[in-house]
């Protein structure tokens, strides 16, 4: 039997008016996250992946930006949620980890305030035992020596023990749902590999859900259950992780796939093309231009979703109800 | 930290000569002899054989750089002569005109402040609101309009017109609040546009989206994280005006009557009497100097990156 999802986001739109017309960032993305489940966000740089992050924490507003849809956190809708009650949602119950950890601390600060004053902006802690607790996490997410960490200044550190501070504050609320957006992105690999086997387990300890967010192939495979393909604010494709990288379906998820580097490949291969601009992106299929399958069929579609027999979504026109692409696709 | 400070107190001896050096030679250089302007002001006919005989008193006669090092010796032992004007001695003079320098410069300091601080927020806060607007209108207007212009105006508004303020002189609170405003006006205007950019370029930072990612209310994400950011390189420029503010009185004294050292040194200007410049030259470089040191000393304070080295971009 299913668990309950702890994050439910259904049609999530973002459009920021700009002179000229109107940008459209995400265009209805909807997804679910169960108790200790992991969905990947795949896509390449500028698809929508950390607007998403930002949305769903309520951080991504300013002159000119609509969110609109739904989101659903532990069954309340965090939409119409007022600044203050948000504010007390975020870090506690969607925890974020963010992209560069280097500067991702305050430089005059030192690491210890940065992990104190976030316990003891969710819970009524006494600094001596935001203390505590602060270096208990510290030590589970891979830092031994955290009485020194803790009194360091982010300079001090190097990045990688930063990006272990960040899932350390993180996992020490105890989040329902963690937003990690490319959170091994400025690590070498091998340090890459480490961090990522800590957050996984982290996860599992706490059973908390989690949205990844990557460019990275890599990463997705390592840490997701799930994985959606994000393509111009678009979710063109999702799908167990063993299924995607078994049997891509969406042309574009096919094309990235195939740009990774394998041993065996003399020449990787690129994506062709540039992704369209976002300015005033019509209703139409935004990877129409750089597909290599494009038929008949695509010049009327609208980026319906499509759900096929056992679950999986794919936004493309060869898989309407008529087409046989879908045979193709599974044989 | 006490071997930066010596070090820094070293390299002050090098400045000072150098800068006794030039106003020595600078003020020599003007064509007008030391001794007729000291008998103008005693009042005693200059004669050829009375300019003779103040030359050899003043020891004028001796070549230049036995005067210089002569002026240098005496004044590695406080005693920078006597003035041409008052026949005190000069360091006594400057002493007592200073702490009236000294209390216009700390109020318009506290004025500057207390004006930019408030504003330099508030305009980052709410940028591009009326407020902003009018912010940066009156930062352009403090910033271009001159000094005794503004002095004018303002004894004719608050003084002349209005008749709330007293127009010259000093003695009481009423006294400080025309010259202290004029003076503080256009500090207070670039610290405004200062801190409000600084502002807006922090609250750009990831460290401010972690923060507010984390959940902390937002005045302490402004506080802590915002404006202790913001106020680095306020601080830095706030120092060095502080000597800024101390020299520059000296338009704004004497527009005011004010008895401060600024007028002092104005006064001597015309009267030609060169111990006084010279001293006072001496001193505002100090206060220059001492003032860098103090900002840089602030700075290291402020800053964990530098207070222990190696920091990372």
């Amino acid at each position: 039997m299913k668990s309950k999802p702890l994050l439910k986001v259904d049609n999530l739109q973002v459009r920021i008016a700009v002179p000229g017309g109107v940008v459209r960032v995400l265009n209805g993305v909807s997804f679910q996250i169960r108790a200790g489940k992991v969905l990947g966000l795949l896509g390449e740089s500028g698809c929508g992946k950390t607007v998403t992050c930002l949305s769903l924490a309520g951080l991504f507003n300013g002159p000119g930006i609509t969110v609109s849809g739904n989101v659903e956190l532990n069954g309340r809708s965090m939409m119409d949620l007022p600044a203050e009650k948000m504010r007390s949602v975020r870090g506690r119950e969607l925890a974020m980890i963010m992209q560069n950890p280097m500067s991702a601390f305050n430089p005059l600060v030192t690491v210890g305030r940065h992990f104190t004053e976030t316990i003891r902006s969710h819970s009524p802690a006494t600094g001596r035992e935001a203390w505590q607790t602060a270096m208990e996490y510290l030590r589970r997410a891979g830092l031994p020596d955290s009485g020194r960490v803790m009194e360091q200044y982010p300079f001090q550190l190097s990045g990688g023990m930063l990006q272990r501070v960040m899932v350390a504050i993180a996992m020490s609320m105890r989040p329902s749902v963690l937003l990690a957006d490319e959170p091994t992105t400025s690590l070498d690999a091998t340090l890459r590999a480490q961090i990522l086997g800590q957050i996984a387990h982290l996860l599992r300890d706490f059973k908390t859900g989690a949205l990844i967010v990557s460019h990275d192939l890599g990463v997705i495979a390592r840490l997701a259950d799930k994985v959606a393909v994000m393509y111009c604010g678009y979710i063109v494709e999702m799908a167990s992780v063993a299924e995607l990288f078994d049997r891509p379906l969406h042309p574009y998820t096919r094309a990235l796939l195939s740009s990774r580097a394998g041993i065996k490949k003399k020449r990787l291969t690129p994506v062709g093309g540039q992704p369209p601009s976002l300015l005033n992106l019509g209703d139409s299929c935004p990877f129409f231009e750089r597909c290599a399958e494009v038929e008949r069929a695509c010049l009327n579609y609208r980026m319906e979703p499509e759900i096929l027999p056992g679950g999986r979504m794919v936004r493309c026109a060869g898989y309407g109800a008529s087409k046989g692409k879908v045979l193709r696709g599974l044989a | 930290m006490v071997r930066y400070v010596f070090m820094r107190l070293a390299g002050l001896v090098p400045v000072l000569l150098g800068i006794s050096l030039v106003t020595f030679i600078l003020v020599r250089l003007v064509p007008c002899d030391p001794a007729e302007v000291y008998l103008r002001l005693s009042q005693i006919p200059p004669t050829p054989e009375m300019v003779a005989s103040v030359r050899a008193d003043l020891g004028l006669d001796r070549p230049l750089y036995a005067q210089y090092l002569d002026w240098l010796w005496k004044a590695a032992h406080l005693d920078f002569g006597v003035s041409f004007a008052t026949k005190q001695p000069v360091l006594a003079e400057i002493t007592r005109c200073f702490p009236a320098t000294l209390q216009l410069t700390l109020a318009s300091m506290a004025l500057v402040l207390l004006v930019s601080l408030p504003a330099g927020i508030l305009a980052a806060l709410y940028k591009d609101s009326i407020f902003d607007q009018f912010s940066r209108l009156l930062a352009f207007l403090g910033a271009s309009v001159p000094n005794f212009w503004l002095g004018f105006l303002l004894i004719y508004l608050f003084s002349l017109k209005l008749d709330l303020l007293p127009v010259l002189g000093r003695g009481t609170p009423a006294h400080l609040a025309l010259p202290a405003a004029t003076l503080a006006l256009s500090y207070a205007a670039t610290y405004t546009r200062l801190l409000r950019t600084s502002m807006l370029d922090c609250m750009s930072a990831d460290f401010v989206l972690y923060a507010r990612a984390r959940g902390l209310r937002e005045r302490l994400v402004l506080g802590r994280h915002v404006l202790k950011n913001a106020l680095l390189p306020v601080t830095t420029a706030f120092g060095m005006s502080i000597g800024h503010m101390l020299a520059g009185s000296v338009i704004v004294e004497n527009v005011f009557a004010w008895p401060g050292v600024g007028r002092l040194c104005v006064y001597s200007i015309f009267n030609r009497d060169y111990p006084v410049i010279q001293c006072y030259a001496l001193i505002m470089a100090v206060i220059f100097v001492t003032c860098n040191l103090v900002v840089d000393m602030a700075y290291r304070f402020l800053d964990p990156r530098i207070r222990l080295g190696g920091g990372r971009q």
